[in-house]
């Protein structure tokens, strides 16, 4: 007994395991969405190819959050009769790295329809993979959607992204702190960023601070740059550091707030939404998509209200940013590239209706630009005083400085962040970013 | 003077647990409380525990994950610990030049960052139409390095008087193993359930790469996709990450008695 | 001489399983690394160009600097860890011992602690209002608080504390399921013969478990080399790159930056050659023979 049951178990194991590769195929009873189809779609292509009249097809989906994206695509989905969307969801950087192994590896079986890209990313996927990505030049008109969401999704002049969401920046801040400085609403508006800092001891005198600061996160200088029409690399995708006045003045900003003693230094996202929601910072500059974790606090409703971001000094200095964003692309070797593509087109490329139902339901703001007229933005939120802040926001993203971000922000931001902590320390701004620029010009061999 | 000693050495392992087990107290209590809460570092615990479980798993699949998270597991302990306990068994017993060469070629291939292999292995499987089937992650789970290693040097320390003593009385070396060997090294294969469990429960690089479908996913990857929303809501995640470690908990207390039996039989 | 055919025949197939699905999925991706590792060239734009991608990294900063911080953590806690491992298996393995099963369980659980659960605490504990700074300003040890996470010397010993507290617990189970495996007599015979606690210790529990300790000291100093999520979560490579660790740097390399597969695949061999080396010498010291 004892010398059989090992090899009992070893028999029953093999069978599990083998089994376990045929259970995967056939998948699992499914109770959510019926919309999620099983595996059934990604083994056989006869059934795609082939497709009898009147059969829905699948397309699938690559995308983070489901809450927003996977939204998104659902409204999309009700909108669209002649597929189902099969929405796969993962974290964010997990979705990146999934896609670079599929495509680095040149493996087609495994590639989704279509795939969620943030914008920053994007440029680094076009030039890596070429022929990867269809382009959507004869399939939407970009002229419908905002200037510089166009430059973002194009590479080499040819548009391959649909845009979707805006991480249009803006200035959220709590109008009772700033009124008790002795400020009113009209005073912040299209302020400069000498005197969004003057703000700061005046709120320091009253017990209050004015912004996070995490001296190890150098996000902020994405908004900044942008909104003078810059950015870390120029036109042809050269670096920028050393002669970008833009650039110099944001590091001047950035140690005058870590010198500061109005700012609340963080150094994660938890430390900084747990700063705002408790209610010791009064302003926020992001993309529009802090806002959920600003209204996580509803204690505070009604206490809080949207400006424009500050300017810069510099020529061509705005108050106008983004930070982030994202937007979808379809993939040239997918099982059903054109059908994706012709979905897309009709929903994000085309339906007004679509952008009215994010924006109501969800706060998503698109960057399609026929749909900036829908009712849903009329609507005054109790959160920023009855504020109509998706409004203004939409008449914001159209003014966005378009830049060329190119390919390599994270190389440039870390050849950046490896030199800040000397910056910070007071040594010489010039001769750093002369350092940073020989990192730089190292890391995009 | 022995009191004495008695009282330092208990007052020194309980300080000790209390220090281990005070973040896991943590995650526990973060499961009951909200998410602002947690960020803001709160230990008492809430109200939210209800509120969170429902969140947590009409957010995703959790339950799902579970079970094929707990699938894998098992077929990969049980075949692992089958492969590698006889392999380091060999390498001792019966040594050899050649053996020792290949033992260096086979802890050598575990000191490479996993990362380097991760486009290569997805070419490979996807060649050998495996990929999305967990096959592609059973296959290259068996042969652990480390496990290999882990026997091995266990059996340094196996008497082995009782196999010269088996052979006389003509058992085969098979059935030395499963019958001589196996049982006295009870605490061993105790340890190296564990580990693997571990190992293979946590295993979050490759699954991620090499499935595909939602409903495949193992539960590493969906409490990875619960905490990566724009908002994280950190109590959710907490339910999440508390179902990704209990089996561990569990796992270990059934096999810790295992440790303290010691070898079973003796040298006479 | 049959025997030893039969013998040499017997010992081969049973090391036969693990073998084969070691060096199909483990060597074949290896050695396709390793060609990739021979080309340059952006995403899937890759050509062959020798060994350019050994020769960038001679002089890549940002490589050196994580080699250095890697080996840093590996060489302080390394040490502490498994003498603290092996002091607490000893004490546990005492059968006289009550709670010896609590105490066994809870300095485990540091080890399936889940990671974002207690990098969330950890950074509670160690920010700028968090217990530790709290503590020092009340005993009036340093009168600000200090951002240790920010601080690019005492960030890494954050790091290495929580590599500590974190793998202690770990390690510990080698050492006490090696423990079990020495036979009670032994002791008593040295009882017998006059032998104190210490004198046992070194004498005999030392130089039996010398194949555990020196198994637990490559696997931490493989692990550590590749550590990699515990930086992730509590500082992220910062302040700047002064705690970033090489598998940091090579998940960058190909994810996160504009993917230079054929540099990273270099980065990691030097990495595998490093950990051999280190290994090498390790075997060297310990005088430990792989009979």
């Amino acid at each position: 007994m004892k010398r059989k049951l090992p090899l009992v178990l070893l028999a029953i194991i093999v069978v599990m395991a083998s089994s376990a590769g045929c259970r995967g195929d056939s998948g699992t009873a499914d109770q959510t969405k019926e919309k999620i189809q099983s595996q059934e779609v990604e083994t056989e292509d006869e059934t795609k190819s082939g497709g009898a009249a009147g059969e829905v097809r699948e397309i699938t989906v690559w995308a983070w959050d489901s809450a927003f994206n996977g939204y998104a695509m659902e409204e999309a989905d009700k909108l669209y009769d002649d597929a189902k969307i099969n929405f796969v969801e993962m974290s964010k950087a997990d979705c990146l790295q999934k896609l670079h192994t599929a495509l680095a590896s040149g493996v087609t079986d495994s590639l989704p329809d279509i795939v969620l890209i943030g914008d920053l990313s994007a440029q680094g996927y076009l030039m890596s993979y070429p022929g990867a990505f269809k382009s959507m030049d004869d399939i939407i008109n970009y002229e419908d959607f905002a200037s510089y969401k166009r430059e973002a999704v194009s590479y080499d002049k040819v548009g391959y992204g649909v845009p979707f969401d805006t991480g249009v920046a803006g200035l959220f801040y709590r109008t009772d702190y700033i009124e008790e400085a002795g400020y009113t609403l009209e005073d912040m508006q299209d302020l400069t960023w000498e005197e969004y800092l003057e703000i700061g001891v005046k709120l320091k005198e009253n017990g209050h601070l004015l912004q996070t600061f995490n001296p190890n996160d150098i996000g902020e200088f994405q908004i900044m740059l942008q909104s003078a029409g810059t950015w870390y690399t120029d036109d042809e995708g050269l670096v920028n550091f050393a002669k970008n006045a833009a650039l110099n003045e944001c590091f001047d900003i950035f140690k005058e707030l870590n010198e500061s003693d109005y700012c609340k230094v963080v150094s994660d996202w938890g430390e900084f939404a747990g700063a705002i929601n408790s209610g010791e910072v009064a302003c926020v500059i992001r993309g529009s998509w802090i806002s959920p974790t600003i209204m996580a606090e509803e204690s505070q409703s009604g206490k809080w209200a949207l400006a424009p971001i500050p300017k810069l000094s510099v020529e061509g200095a705005t108050n106008r940013s983004n930070q982030g964003g994202s937007s979808w692309y379809v993939l040239n070797n997918g099982k059903n590239a054109e059908l994706a593509a012709d979905f897309l087109a009709e929903t994000f490329a085309g339906n007004n209706e679509l952008y009215n139902i994010l924006l109501n339901n969800k706060n998503i703001i698109g960057t399609y630009l026929p749909a900036s007229n829908v009712e849903a933005l009329d609507f005054g939120h109790e959160f920023y005083g009855e504020q109509k802040v998706n409004k203004e926001l939409q008449e914001w993203l159209e003014e966005v400085p378009p830049v060329n971000t190119g390919a390599f922000t994270s190389e440039a931001q870390a050849a950046l962040l490896a030199v800040t902590p000397n910056i910070l320390a007071g040594q010489d701004l010039t001769e750093n970013l002369k350092e940073a620029v020989v990192q730089f010009e190292q890391s995009i061999q | 003077m022995n009191k004495l000693k008695y009282v330092i050495k208990n007052l020194f392992l309980t300080i000790i647990s209390l220090i281990s087990i005070f973040p896991f107290y943590w995650m526990i209590t973060g499961v009951t409380n909200e998410s602002k809460d947690i960020t803001m570092g709160k230990l008492t615990f809430g109200t939210s525990l209800f509120k969170n479980v429902k969140n947590a798993f009409g957010h995703a699949e959790l339950w799902r994950a579970f079970l094929n998270s707990a699938m894998l597991a098992i077929v990969i302990v049980v075949l692992s610990l089958l492969v590698c306990s006889i392999a380091g068994y060999a390498f001792v017993i019966f040594p050899s030049k050649g053996k020792n060469i290949l033992f260096f070629v086979i802890i050598a291939s575990m000191m490479i960052p996993f990362a380097a292999k991760i486009i290569p292995m997805f070419r490979m499987f996807s060649g050998l139409k495996l990929l999305n089937n967990y096959l592609a992650i059973i296959l290259p789970a068996i042969g652990s390095p480390f496990l290999i290693f882990f026997f091995k040097q266990n059996t340094h320390s196996y008497p082995v008087e009782t196999i010269q003593a088996a052979r006389v009385d003509g058992l085969n070396e098979f059935q030395i193993f499963i019958n001589i060997y196996e049982p006295m090294m009870k605490s061993t294969y105790a340890a190296a359930g564990i580990f693997a469990f571990m190992a293979s429960w946590n295993n979050y690089m490759w699954p991620l790469i090499a499935l595909q479908d939602n409903s495949k996913f193992t539960l590493p990857l969906v409490v990875s996709s619960l905490a990566a929303e724009f908002t994280p809501d950190y109590g959710m995640i907490m339910v999440g990450i508390l179902l990704s470690t209990i089996p561990v908990v569990i796992v270990f207390f059934v096999l810790q008695k295992s440790f303290v039996e010691g070898m079973v039989g003796s040298v006479k | 001489m049959i025997k030893k055919k039969r013998y040499a025949l017997n010992g081969w197939s049973m090391v036969l399983a693990a073998s084969v699905l070691v060096l199909v999925f483990s060597y074949i991706p290896m050695i396709w690394a390793f060609i990739l590792s021979l080309q340059t060239g952006k995403g899937a734009n890759l050509a062959f160009s020798g060994f350019a991608n050994y020769e960038r990294l001679l002089k890549d900063t940002a490589f050196w600097t994580a080699i250095g911080n890697t080996l840093l953590y590996a060489l302080i806690h390394i040490p502490i860890m498994l003498i603290m491992a092996l002091i607490v298996a000893v004490l546990l393995n005492d059968s006289k011992l009550k709670l010896r099963g609590f105490y066994r369980t809870c300095i485990f659980l540091p080890c399936v602690t889940s990671l974002v659960s207690y990098s969330i605490l950890f950074k509670n504990i160690f920010g700028i209002d968090g217990i530790v700074n709290q503590v020092l300003l009340k005993c009036n040890a340093i009168d600000q608080a200090m951002p240790f996470l920010l601080d690019d010397k005492w960030a890494k010993l954050v790091i290495i504390v929580a590599l500590i507290w974190r793998y202690s617990g770990y390690y510990m189970i080698f050492y006490l399921s090696a423990l079990q495996n020495i036979d009670k007599s032994v002791y008593e015979a040295a009882e017998v013969d006059g032998c104190s606690f210490f004198q046992s210790f070194f004498k005999i529990t030392v130089p039996l478990l010398k194949p555990i300790v020196y198994l637990t000291s490559i696997m931490a100093l493989n692990s550590t080399l590749q550590l990699f999520d515990e930086v992730v979560n509590l500082t992220n490579g910062g302040p700047g790159n002064a705690t970033r660790t090489i598998s940091q740097y090579i998940y960058d390399l190909s994810f996160n930056y504009v993917p230079s597969y054929g540099y990273s695949a270099a980065v990691s061999y030097v990495v595998l050659v490093l950990v051999v080396i280190l290994t090498v010498i390790q075997e060297r010291i310990t005088g430990e023979k792989n009979e």
